[in-house]
Order: structure tokens, then C-alpha cells, then sequence
């Protein structure tokens, strides 16, 4: 790696820094009605999850397991004095035991008492709200029926396109759909 | 006849024995009787005869008692006494000659009754009558006697006288008497004599007809004997005579069990031995005509062999000439040869040299890359540490990951004020992941480093090996080119003892020239020995035919 190269990687990194700085504003200014979803893979897939219902994302921990608890249910942590149930969500959905990798991380929610275990967390994506009286249009979120998916804890899909974080227009090879959890009705299921 | 020959032979001569045994026991005998006879004879006559003397020597004696009795009487002066003396002895005789003519009557009347023939026995009757007669007559004498006694003892000489005439007469009657009993008596010898000579006749010829019949059966037991003995003889005799004129076909007729038969069944033994003799003779004699053309024809191969033996000869001594021309050329190479193998061993140590200047480069190699493997385990523990401080960053990018993360839930959570810090936490996540994404291009590169210095320290140690090895075969070719110089001075010492060699060689050669002209001389003479063999042979052949119609000469 000779200097000249090194120079201008140097130079490209600042004129990288400077635009990201400058779009801060513009997003600001670029505001539209959307919704916020933390983003999480498991096994493969993408889920989002509603931003408004996480409380907190912590790294894993060891689980004390509890007998005689539904396949789903990893076990309980503690946590700031409070003790939360671990479900991991790909076997709630459905979706096969895989092990819960040693990097993952944990999803503590508002509503309930619980943490749902993923492989991990990737960040947090907004989507516009999807438009009732448009339903053809490829923004925004589809409803399940029409996207040909039935399972009742989704509440809907995001294509790659609706997604309308910043990041995502950039990088366009990390594009790609996800499924909208319906979090009060897979959590219905665990907590009567 | 199945007594043997040996027992009829036996048997004759124990019958002849027999028969002479039997005539001589009998003359034996014959002769005991007319001992006997003539013993009785005598024994009786002598007896009777010393009676008849005793007799009359009495009768005498009587007479010449009863004349001294009246001599006594008419003389006066005699005693009384003396004449009675004289009666009483007179007496005392007559009384004797009376018991003894008792006597000669009963012997002759025993005699008559055990004489041996009716001759003698008549003999003897007539010398017992006689006998009685005479004793008849006595008894009278002594009857007139008496008073004549009487008349003596009362000494009356006429009464003696008167009684004279008659006793005188008596006593001539008497001795007359006696004298016929004596004729008898002779006339009873006589008849003794005629009986010994019966007797003596008798068995001369019963002697000489039993030696008639002797001799008889002498002539009978030889006729048997050459009978039953000669003549199957003969016939043996008969049949070995054919057997020697060739003839072998015939057998004896054996029967029976004795000597004959037994020779006869062991002359077709032989026989049938000799044919099979002939049979095996001819059948030897045929091989011996058969051996003898092979040896004739092997005497002709030979002759030809020796005759290749002689050209093949020929051609080795002109093989072993041509030998010793290249033999010369073998010491003048082997010189050259010599030559160049001590240039070699020059050459060989100079290579000697070179390759221990090799061996010390190849171990400063080896010690330069054991440097550089060094260097380069140094360098990989190097990397190691740039791996861990990699691991911290990645853990701080991670934490920095959550922490933006949880910014940003926090920032919806204060809803529209929080929009800005939503932003920041975007940023900052943004960073994190930059930062988590340039760990891991540091992490892979690391690892490329690391495989690299992997693979430089396993070259590394290859060179390290192989320099060794480079070492390890210089000595090799160190040892080999030495062993190769102490062989190049072997070789030279062995080419000098080739050359060596090569001058006795053609030594040798002049003695096998010398050897080759012995054996051409030997073949030479082998052909002429084959030559002789081969008439030899043809001789063989000749005797071979010539055995052969000897052979057919038995016929079987």
C-alpha cells in the first residue's frame, strides 16, 4: 500500500463523512409520516419490530432455564431487579428450533415482562405509513393477505423498497423485505 | 514196487544171510549129535566093557581062591584058619560078581531101552540075555561050589577031588559065557559106529542141499535185484543220452517213490532247467548279435566323432591363436586403461574438494534460514497481539452498536424531541457498524498474514530440511566420490594384475597349443583304436551268429 493510494482513500473517507453530516438536516427536513421498526434477523429471516413497544437491547447473557415452560421459552434472566421471561422469537413464529447463537442479543419489551431472544439486532428502519385509499402502491407497508403471506402474528410486510431509512438507499446490496411481528398477538399466546 | 533199492538190496542179502546162518547153526547141530551120539556110544560101551573086565578079572579070581582053598586044604600043615580066611573071600567075591552081573543086566536093559537106534537097542537085548545066561551059569558054579567048600573044611580030599572035574567045567562054561557077553558087546560097538556114520551121512546131505538151495535163492535175489535196479537204470540211462545228443523235449516217466523215480524226477528238473537255460541262451545270445551291430555302429559314430573332434581341434588351435593376438590387445588396453583411471582419481579429488566447499554452503543455508524461521516466529507472535488488540475493538464496536441502538429507542420514546437524537443514535450506529465492518477487513487480512507466516515458517523449515539434506547427501557424494577414488586405485592395481594376468594367460596358451597338438596326436590314435574296435566288433558279430546256431542245436 504505497502512500499516493493511501492519500486518496484518506480523502474519500472525509468526503464520505462531510455528506452523511449533511443529510442529517435534510432527513430532518424530509419529514413524512412513517413508522419506526427495530429491525431483527433469526435464522435467515428479517422481522420488525414496532420501535414504540422495545424498552432496551442487551447482549446475551446465560439463561436459567425453567422447567416445564412452553418449547418457546428459553428460560428467565435478571435484570435491574426485575425478572423477565427469555422467548426466542423464531420458535414463537414458527419458524424452527435454531439455537440462539453465543453473539446474540436480547429485545426487552414495554408491555409485558418478557425478552425476546434473536440472533441479533440489526438497527432501526422507518417506514412510511402505507396509504389505505393506495393499496398498489409499492411504498409503505402491504397488507399480509395481499402479500400472500397468512400466518396471524404478522401484521404486515415490508418490501425492500419501503423501507426509507438512509442507510438502506445507500447500500443498496443490504436491501431487502421484512415481516412486521404483530407483537400483542404472538404475546397473547405466552401471557394468559 | 515201491521198496526202495537200497532195501531190496538189503533184503536179498539178509535172506542169503539167513539161509547160511540157518545151514550153519544146522551143521552146527548135526555135528553136537554125532558128538553126543558118539559120546554115549563110548560112555555105554567103555562102561560095560570095564564091567565085563571086572567081571572076568572076579571070575578068575575065584577060580584061583578055590584052587589055593583046596591047595590050602590038602596040605596038612595050612591052618584051619587060612582056609576059611580063603572061603570067606571066595565068598565075599562071588558075592560081587553076583551084584555085578545084576548089574551089566540092568544097565543093558536101561540101554536097550534109551539106545539111540533099533540096532543098538537089539545090541544090547543080546548082551542082556547073554548076560543073564552067564550069570544063570554063575549061580550054578557057585552052587557046585559049595560042597566042594564044605568038603575043604572038613579037609576030605576026595570029596574036593570028586567035586574037581565038574566046577572045572562050570568055570569054562562061564568064561565062555562071558566071552559071547564081550562078542556082544563088540558086536553093540559095531552097531555104534554104523549108527555115527548114519548120522554123519544124514547131514552131509541135508548141508549140501541146504547149500543148493542157498545158492538157489543167491541167484533168485540177484535176478530180482537187476530186475527191479538195471533195467530202469538203463532207461535213464537212455534218456541221458538223448539229453546229451541235444534232445530236451522229452520227460522221464517217474512213478513211485524210490531212487529211480526220485532220479528220474531229478533228471526232469535238469532237464527242464537245462531248457530254460538254452531258452535264456539263445534269447542272450540274440541280445549279444543285436549288442554287437550297436556296437559296431556306435564304433562307426565314434569314428566319425573323432574325426569332428580332429577338425575341431583344428579350429582351436586357430581360435586359441587368434586368443593370443587379442590377448596382447588386453595388456595394451588394460596399459591405456591404467592410464586414465589414475587421471580419474586425480579428477575424483579434486571433485573430493568441491563437494566439502558444497557441504559448508549448505550448512551456512541452513543456519541463515534457521535465522529467518526465527524472524519469522517473532513476527507471527507479532501478529497475534495485533489480533487481541483487533478482538478489543471489535468488542467496543459491538457495545457501541447496543448503545446506538438503544439511543434510538430512547429517541422514539420522546417522540418528536427526539427526533434529532434519533439521528444521532442513527449516526453513531452507523459508525459502530463501519468500525465492526473495518475489524473484520483487519481480522481477514490478519489471517492472510498469519497463513502467510504459516507458510514461510513451514518453507522455512523445508529449506531448514533441506539444506540438511543438501548437507546430509554432500557427505554422501563425499563418501561415494571417495569410495569412488579408493575403487579407481583398486581398478588400477586390478588392471596391473590384468596385465599380469594376460602374460600368464598367454603362457597358459603356449601350453595349450602344446596340449592341442597332444590331443590331435590322441585323436590320431583314437581313430585308429576305433578302426580296431570296429573289426573287433564285426568279430563279435561273427561269435554273436555262430552262438546263435549252437543255441539252436537244443531243441525244447
Amino acid at each position: 500500500m504505497n502512500p499516493a493510494a493511501e492519500t486518496l482513500r484518506r480523502q474519500a473517507l472525509r468526503r464520505a463523512r462531510t455528506r452523511a453530516l449533511a443529510e442529517r438536516v435534510r432527513t430532518v427536513e424530509r419529514e413524512t409520516p412513517s413508522s419506526s421498526f427495530l429491525i431483527c434477523t433469526c435464522g435467515g429471516d428479517r422481522y420488525g419490530l414496532p420501535l414504540s413497544q422495545v424498552a432496551q437491547v442487551i447482549s446475551a447473557r446465560p439463561i436459567t432455564s425453567v422447567p416445564g415452560a412452553p418449547a418457546a421459552i428459553l428460560g428467565a434472566i435478571a435484570l435491574s431487579g426485575r425478572v423477565l421471561s427469555v422467548l426466542a422469537l423464531a420458535r414463537a413464529l414458527g419458524r424452527g428450533g435454531a439455537v440462539i447463537p453465543e453473539g446474540g442479543h436480547l429485545v426487552i419489551l414495554r408491555a409485558a415482562a418478557l425478552a425476546l431472544a434473536v440472533d441479533r439486532v440489526e438497527g432501526v428502519l422507518a417506514v412510511a405509513d402505507a396509504d389505505p385509499a393506495d393499496r398498489a402502491s409499492p411504498e409503505g407497508l402491504v397488507d399480509p393477505a395481499t402479500a400472500g403471506l397468512s400466518n396471524e402474528t404478522v401484521s404486515g410486510y415490508a418490501p425492500a423498497g419501503a423501507v426509507a431509512s438512509r442507510e438502506s438507499k445507500r447500500e443498496p446490496s443490504q436491501q431487502s423485505g421484512f415481516v412486521v411481528v404483530d407483537l400483542p398477538r404472538l404475546l397473547r399466546r405466552y401471557l394468559s | 514196487m515201491s521198496i526202495s533199492i537200497g532195501k531190496r538190496i538189503l533184503l536179498g542179502f539178509v535172506a542169503i544171510t539167513v539161509v547160511v546162518l540157518a545151514l550153519g547153526l544146522y551143521a552146527l547141530d548135526q555135528i553136537g549129535a554125532v558128538r553126543e551120539n558118539m559120546n554115549t556110544i563110548v560112555k555105554r560101551d567103555l562102561t560095560v566093557a570095564r564091567q565085563l573086565d571086572d567081571l572076568g578079572n572076579k571070575t578068575r579070581d575065584m577060580g584061583l581062591l578055590r584052587r589055593n582053598a583046596v591047595m590050602a586044604a590038602l596040605m596038612r600043615n595050612r591052618p584051619t584058619s587060612e582056609v576059611s580066611q580063603i572061603v570067606d573071600n571066595w565068598r565075599r567075591v562071588a558075592q560081587e560078581a553076583e551084584a555085578l552081573f545084576g548089574e551089566i543086566v540092568r544097565t543093558a536093559g536101561t540101554y536097550a531101552a534109551t539106545a539111540p537106534s533099533p540096532m543098538r537097542a537089539a545090541a544090547w537085548r543080546k548082551l542082556g540075555d547073554t548076560a543073564a545066561g552067564a550069570a544063570n551059569d554063575f549061580r550054578q558054579l557057585r552052587a557046585v561050589s559049595e560042597p566042594q567048600f564044605a568038603a575043604v573044611a572038613s579037609r576030605d580030599a576026595e570029596a574036593i577031588e570028586a567035586q574037581n572035574d565038574t566046577i572045572n567045567r562050570m568055570q569054562d562054561i562061564l568064561l565062555a559065557d562071558i566071552d559071547r557077553t564081550r562078542e556082544a558087546l563088540d558086536e553093540g560097538i559095531a552097531a555104534g559106529q554104523q549108527r555115527s556114520a548114519d548120522i554123519y551121512d544124514r547131514s552131509l546131505w541135508s548141508v549140501i542141499l541146504t547149500l543148493a538151495a542157498s545158492v538157489l535163492l543167491s541167484i533168485i535175489v540177484t535176478g530180482l535185484i537187476r530186475r527191479g535196479v538195471v533195467k530202469p537204470l538203463e532207461e535213464v540211462m537212455q534218456f541221458a543220452e538223448r539229453v546229451g545228443g541235444g534232445d530236451l523235449s522229452g520227460t522221464l516217466e517217474a512213478k513211485g517213490n524210490d531212487e529211480i523215480a526220485r532220479l528220474g524226477r531229478t533228471l526232469n528238473g535238469m532237464v527242464s532247467g537245462l531248457a530254460d537255460l538254452a531258452r535264456t541262451n539263445r534269447a542272450a545270445t540274440a541280445d549279444l548279435n543285436a549288442a554287437a551291430a550297436e556296437i559296431r555302429a556306435s564304433a562307426q559314430e565314434q569314428a566319425a566323432s573323432v574325426e569332428e573332434q580332429f577338425a575341431a581341434v583344428q579350429e582351436t588351435a586357430a581360435t586359441v591363436d587368434e586368443i593370443t593376438h587379442s590377448g596382447a590387445q588386453i595388456g595394451k588396453r588394460a596399459g591405456e586403461v591404467i592410464a586414465t583411471a589414475q587421471s580419474t582419481a586425480q579428477t575424483s579429488r579434486a571433485g573430493l574438494r568441491a563437494v566439502a566447499d558444497t557441504a559448508r554452503a549448505m550448512e551456512a543455508i541452513r543456519e541463515q534460514a534457521e535465522a529467518v524461521a526465527g524472524n519469522i516466529v517473532a513476527l507471527s507472535e507479532k501478529t497475534q497481539a495485533i489480533g487481541d488488540i483487533i478482538t478489543t475493538v471489535n468488542d467496543i464496536s459491538e457495545r457501541t452498536h447496543l448503545l446506538a441502538l438503544n439511543a434510538a429507542i430512547e429517541a422514539a420514546a420522546a417522540g418528536e424531541s427526539g427526533r434529532s437524537f434519533a439521528v444521532v443514535a442513527s449516526e453513531m450506529k452507523l459508525l459502530a457498524d463501519q468500525a465492526k465492518a473495518a475489524t473484520g477487513q483487519v481480522r481477514t487480512i490478519l489471517g492472510e498474514i498469519q497463513r502467510g507466516i504459516n507458510t514461510s515458517v513451514m518453507l522455512t523449515e523445508e529449506a531448514v530440511k533441506r539444506a540438511a539434506a543438501g548437507k546430509t547427501r554432500s557427505d554422501t557424494t563425499q563418501r561415494t566420490i571417495e569410495e569412488i577414488t579408493a575403487k579407481v586405485d583398486e581398478s588400477v592395481q586390478t588392471f596391473q594384475q590384468i596385465v599380469a594376468s594376460t602374460n600368464q594367460q598367454q603362457l597358459g596358451i603356449e601350453q595349450v597349443m602344446g596340449a592341442l597338438q597332444n590331443i590331435r596326436q590322441a585323436s590320431q590314435q583314437t581313430a585308429a583304436g576305433t578302426r580296431e574296435v570296429e573289426a573287433a566288433s564285426a568279430n563279435l558279430t561273427e561269435l554273436a551268429q555262430a552262438l546263435m546256431t549252437l543255441a539252436e542245436r537244443y531243441r525244447h
